[in-house]
């Protein structure tokens, strides 16, 4: 696919410096982070007014002028600061099911999708290009170990399961 | 291949047999035979025409498990372009391929450390990404070239090449934060629904000129997909067997998507969507934002990008712009650009002479 880094062509007028827009008070954001606290001041160890899970829309009220890494918001009749890092500008996106039925975000990971490993196609795929492919295969594994070694902690709850279950 | 193409193709084939008949001096016969093929041929495009309409949407949603079942063939079709040892590894023994990543023998130290580090780094901007979930896969493919890509599910590459002209952790965070905006944004799966409802509407057509007894005059290639023509609305959830006529689609669509993608990229506007999603990732994770910018500085311009991609200078202004606009009020705190780490440093291969 050779995305490289860069391009041959010229661009598009529509992202001129004076086009984009800034975001309002008022406007929405949405939480990224598990158990995101909204905070009652903007520091880290604030007490939290409200706890709130990935992809709920709150309103920008605006930055904290003594530590602009906090943001106020406003979830339903209460307000706070949320760190930056809590807040994305896009909703997190739910998968879809092969029912055509979506799947929350947080559900992704016991339905078997999030599960690390080469897929069955990639592996006949691999297998029927030849021995130069069946390699690349076996690497893509490897690779795949290798990711599972560097985030363990941070494995998605239905691996942690499938490893004690020892299965 | 588009339909009046086929059409064109399947109709002149057949006109050739007409001929033959009229050279042998059987005038009659032959406008028989003609009159008798384009009743038959347009019997078949229309029974084509009719069943084509059940095939997969040009736009349509693909679901998560079909998505990461083409994302394993095609990171293998994509890694098999490139010429071995494809991936930065100290395992002399390759895993056997339905390994579970939890069972791999991995040595860690030495190479293995540079691929962990990126994997990390990685797994941190992926989980600040609208598809936090996804088993994300992060490799260094050792190649002198500077190149990046992503396939669907969560695998994103790196070469070598690009490590040894990355200047910081920030920079590496914008390259990957970009393709990680291009599994975010289903930027292959979205060629891989198109190639798959291309090529359900061929085979269609083919199967329905065989099934009339005149899919000798097809080409082969058409009478090829035809055979595929009873798979497309078998899910693609990891239960196709090597041999069964579902892998064989699999395996086709993954050329589709590979041809497709070596040939135009992404296009204009999925790249620069791609760099917006970057520069979100960096602010959210504290890294400087204007490392991106500076490392598509970096790169030499000279290379021959795709035809449909934005230049350097066009990507520049709108990430400025973003900066500027929408992301203004939340620059603060993101100011993190810290060097590679130099036992990190000390893994990336020299570039050759002249690199």
């Amino acid at each position: 696919m050779k995305q490289t880094l860069k391009g041959a062509v010229t661009g598009l007028a529509l992202f001129g410096a004076s086009t984009a827009f800034a975001i309002n008070p008022g406007d929405p954001l949405y939480i990224k982070s598990k158990d995101t606290k909204v905070l009652k001041t903007a520091t880290a160890t604030g007490t939290a007014v409200v706890t709130l899970q990935p992809g709920t829309e709150v309103q920008w009220q605006g930055v904290d002028k003594s530590d602009p890494k906090f943001h106020k918001v406003k979830s339903g009749a209460k307000e706070g600061f949320v760190m930056m890092a809590n807040l994305s500008m896009k909703k997190p996106q739910d998968e879809v099911a092969s029912d055509g039925k979506p799947i929350l975000g947080h559900a992704v990971a016991s339905s078997g999708a999030a599960t690390r490993a080469l897929s069955r196609s990639g592996q006949n795929y691999a297998n029927s290009k030849g021995p130069e492919a069946k390699v690349a295969g076996q690497q893509v594994v490897l690779v795949e170990g290798i990711n599972f070694q560097a985030n363990k902690d941070s494995e998605p709850a239905a691996a942690g399961k499938k490893k004690k279950g020892g299965k | 291949m588009n339909r009046s193409v086929l059409m064109v193709v399947v109709a002149l084939m057949s006109g050739c047999a007409t001929l033959k008949s009229a050279a042998g001096g059987d005038l009659k016969g032959a406008a028989a035979n003609a009159q008798k093929m384009a009743a038959a041929i347009a019997a078949a495009n229309k029974q084509g025409d009719e069943d084509a309409k059940k095939c997969p949407k040009e736009d349509g949603i693909i679901p998560i498990q079909e998505e990461k079942e083409i994302g394993g063939s095609v990171v293998v079709g994509l890694t098999q372009t490139v010429k071995a040892p494809y991936f930065v590894e100290g395992n002399p023994d390759l895993p056997d391929i339905s390994t579970k990543p939890s069972e791999v023998q991995v040595k860690m130290g030495g190479k293995n450390d540079l691929t962990a580090y990126v994997a990390k780094l990685g797994k941190s901007l992926a989980s600040a990404s609208a598809r936090p979930e996804l088993p994300w896969v992060f490799a260094v493919l050792e190649h002198p070239d500077v190149n990046a890509f992503s396939a669907p599910g969560g695998y994103v590459v790196v070469t070598t090449g690009l490590l040894a002209r990355v200047k910081n952790e920030a920079q590496l965070a914008g390259i990957l934060g970009h393709e990680i905006g291009h599994v975010v944004n289903r930027d292959t799966v979205k060629t891989y629904a198109s190639v798959k409802h291309n090529i359900c509407v061929v085979a269609m057509k083919g199967a329905a000129f065989i099934k009339a007894g005149i899919g000798d005059s097809a080409p082969a290639e058409v009478r090829k997909y035809a055979d595929l023509s009873g798979e497309f609305d078998k899910p693609v959830d990891g239960t196709a067997n090597p041999d069964s006529g579902l892998s064989k689609l699999i395996n086709t669509l993954t050329d589709g998507v590979i041809d497709f993608k070596q040939k135009f990229g992404s296009g204009k506007e999925a790249e620069f969507a791609a760099d917006k999603a970057a520069l979100e990732l960096m602010i959210s994770t504290g890294y400087e934002p204007t490392e991106f910018d500076s490392f598509l500085q970096i790169v030499e311009q000279s290379r021959q990008g795709f035809p449909n991609h934005p230049s350097n200078v066009d990507r520049l202004k709108a990430l400025t712009a973003l900066r500027n606009g929408e992301f203004q009020p939340f620059l603060a705190g993101a100011t993190n650009k810290p060097e590679l780490p130099e036992n990190i440093k000390a893994l990336i291969p020299a570039l050759p002479a002249g690199k």
